[in-house]
């Protein structure tokens, strides 16, 4: 895992970490909206991700990865446990969280790092009391409609991961199974050679979005995003699919940008997208709160 | 100023920013214009660059003609044309016919008239035949923009004197500066931009017209040969028009990938197009108010003054107003 930085993809030459990713604006607004959104759910009971502004972009973001087919075992295993967590059944068996052959350990330590749930690698898992599964589980009850309460346990689970790798990077190198590795996942290759496979298409845009954000822009365009994956391999339809998914074009809608337009620049046309004003004042009140507490 | 008979307009590219058309762009968009600069398709309460130019004249015009002191630091429409102005100043080709208008107001301020002969000093050209033409374009120019008006005396056939609004504006920079030293740059950059802005306005609503006749507006500055051929300073152009643009379509901000890739639409690559970016992020020392430039880490990106942005919305509000 060296030879990429481990939070967006980019190729290095040394260190875990590139410039974007270690930027200090890009960790001090991380830091404070995890921040908050830990201090929030100590207070409330609600996951309210339609009127609370910071619940909505932890939504919005997790949003984004839904989709991924290398977190498709990942989305499972939280709907399974919102699921079976809503029914009242707190302790489940690790064997009935597999889908597929992909290995859950790695995600089930990063779901018991955050007191999702409670797991010590034996054969069970167990759900807390106080875990926010049970709130997501709660909102969705309230309002069952196309709710994106679902989406914010991904997406939490990410910033908190993104948060941790950085943390940990700063003093020594980031194992395989630790802050967001844990949503990568390990196979061999046929040379016998172990893979890491990283859901570059998620996380890279999650980069370039909180990256964006938390330099205080408000506008950017296809060409700035695609100048940007190219640089970590992400082209062709690959590309294209995060830009349908940021312009909305799936059914999983998030509120990101007020403004989709296609402007024609000279040929052909180009995507232009402006952030909601609302993550503004968002981004301007995490700001100040990181402010005074630097 | 006698068209030479080979001069013609093609219609395969725009002839304000230089957009080279597609063969299907040409049925589409207004014979000598482009998408950009002419928008045809959007409805009337659409702000368009052209448009926002348009009040911009307007606007600007008020302030210039009212008397006032020229406060190009408060009054922001002032301050944006000025800030053409010094786009205008600082391309090869403009630079001459910025300072002839300067020269121009400065011999106004002192002596409420101008003489031809002293504009020469600044003309560029390798003979004096050639400095005198270029004299001459900035007289008929300053004629389509309202800062000279033709009028006959009784011994001279063409006789080009100041407005009412070239004297107005200058009886203010009379009360402001000691004109007989030097002329404040950003007063000089705001009288040269009102008359390019005013110059593009003109042109685009000639060439609207099919470009019949002589050519008006800022056309008559293009630099040309004796057969008749016709360069597009686009390096201005083309820059103030994606500006205007930019902002008329209703965006704040901007990166440097997307100028690029527009100006590259136009034929600007390499160095000149080096030369804008730089010129926007003040690398080259200017004293624009245009954009607030910041480092992403990978490209440069824009995000227009604030003052603008409202500026723009007033006169959003003002062209929905009068729609209504």
């Amino acid at each position: 895992m060296s030879n990429r930085c481990i939070v967006c993809g980019e190729p290095l030459q040394q260190g875990q970490l590139c410039n974007w990713c270690k930027d200090s604006r890009f960790e001090s607004i991380l830091r404070s909206l995890v921040e908050n959104v830990d201090e929030q759910l100590q207070q409330t009971t609600r996951i309210d991700v339609k009127t609370n502004l910071t619940f909505s972009l932890i939504a919005d973001l997790g949003l984004l990865g839904i989709r991924h087919p290398y977190l498709t075992s990942f989305s499972k295993i939280l709907a399974r446990l919102i699921n079976e967590g809503g029914k009242g059944k707190r302790v489940l068996k690790i064997d009935d969280l597999r889908y597929g052959q992909k290995n859950p350990f790695p995600f089930l330590s990063l779901l018991n790092t955050f007191r999702l749930i409670k797991y010590n690698e034996q054969t069970n898992i167990s759900i807390p009391d106080d875990s926010i599964l049970l709130k997501i589980r709660h909102e969705i009850d309230v309002d069952p409609k196309r709710n994106p309460a679902a989406a914010f346990a991904l997406g939490y689970l990410t910033l908190k991961a993104m948060l941790q790798t950085i943390d940990i990077a700063k003093t020594r190198m980031v194992d395989y199974g630790e802050g967001i590795t844990a949503l990568y996942s390990a196979t061999r290759d046929r040379g016998g050679q172990i893979k890491i496979m990283m859901p570059k298409s998620y996380v890279a845009t999650l980069s370039f979005i909180f990256g964006y954000w938390a330099r205080g822009f408000t506008e950017f365009s296809e060409l700035d995003l695609h100048r940007f994956m190219v640089i970590r391999g992400i082209t062709g339809k690959e590309f294209s699919e995060i830009l349908a998914n940021l312009s909305c074009a799936f059914a999983t809608t998030h509120a990101f940008y007020e403004r989709i337009s296609a402007e024609y620049i000279g040929r052909m046309p180009v995507y232009r997208f402006k952030l909601n004003e609302e993550y503004v004042r968002l981004y301007e009140r995490l700001r100040e709160r990181a402010r005074i507490r630097g | 100023m006698i068209v030479p008979e080979k001069f013609s307009l093609n219609n395969h590219k725009c002839w304000i920013c230089g957009y080279r058309k597609l063969d299907v762009e040409k049925k589409m968009s207004p014979r000598y214009l482009c998408f950009w600069c002419s928008p045809s398709e959007e409805g009337e309460e659409q702000l368009t660059p052209e448009l926002l130019i348009n009040d911009l004249i307007l606007e600007a015009g008020e302030h210039l003609r009212n008397g006032n002191l020229i406060r190009c630091e408060d009054i922001d429409v002032l301050s944006l044309i000025a800030d053409i102005g010094d786009l205008g100043g600082r391309h090869p080709h403009f630079k001459q016919f910025t300072s002839m208008i300067g020269l121009i107001a400065v011999q106004v301020v002192l002596e409420k008239s101008y003489t031809p002969r002293k504009l020469l000093k600044v003309a560029e050209g390798a003979t004096l035949n050639e400095k005198w033409k270029r004299v001459c374009q900035c007289i008929f120019f300053l004629t389509d923009v309202s800062l000279l008006e033709h009028g006959e005396g009784r011994y001279i056939q063409d006789r080009f004197r100041p407005s009412n609004l070239l004297l107005e504006l200058t009886s203010s920079i009379e009360s402001v500066s000691k004109v007989e030293e030097e002329l404040p740059p950003r007063i000089a950059n705001c009288i040269a931009g009102y008359a390019l802005l005013y110059g593009i306005k003109t042109s685009i609503e000639w060439l609207k017209k099919d470009g019949q006749g002589e050519p008006t507006g800022i056309i008559r500055l293009y630099p040309r040969n004796s057969h008749g051929k016709i360069w597009i300073p686009k390096r201005f152009t083309a820059t103030t028009m994606y500006l205007m643009g930019h902002l008329a379509h209703g965006y704040d901000e901007f990166s440097e990938n997307e100028l690029r890739a527009w100006l590259s639409n136009r034929g600007i690559t390499g160095n000149d197009a080096s030369w804008i970016i730089n010129w926007l992020n003040r690398t080259i020392p200017s004293a624009h108010r245009l954009v607030n430039p910041r480092f992403d880490g990978i490209t440069y990106h824009f995000s227009f003054n604030i003052n603008y942005i409202r500026m723009r919305e007033r006169v959003r509000e003002r062209i929905r107003g009068r729609s209504r």
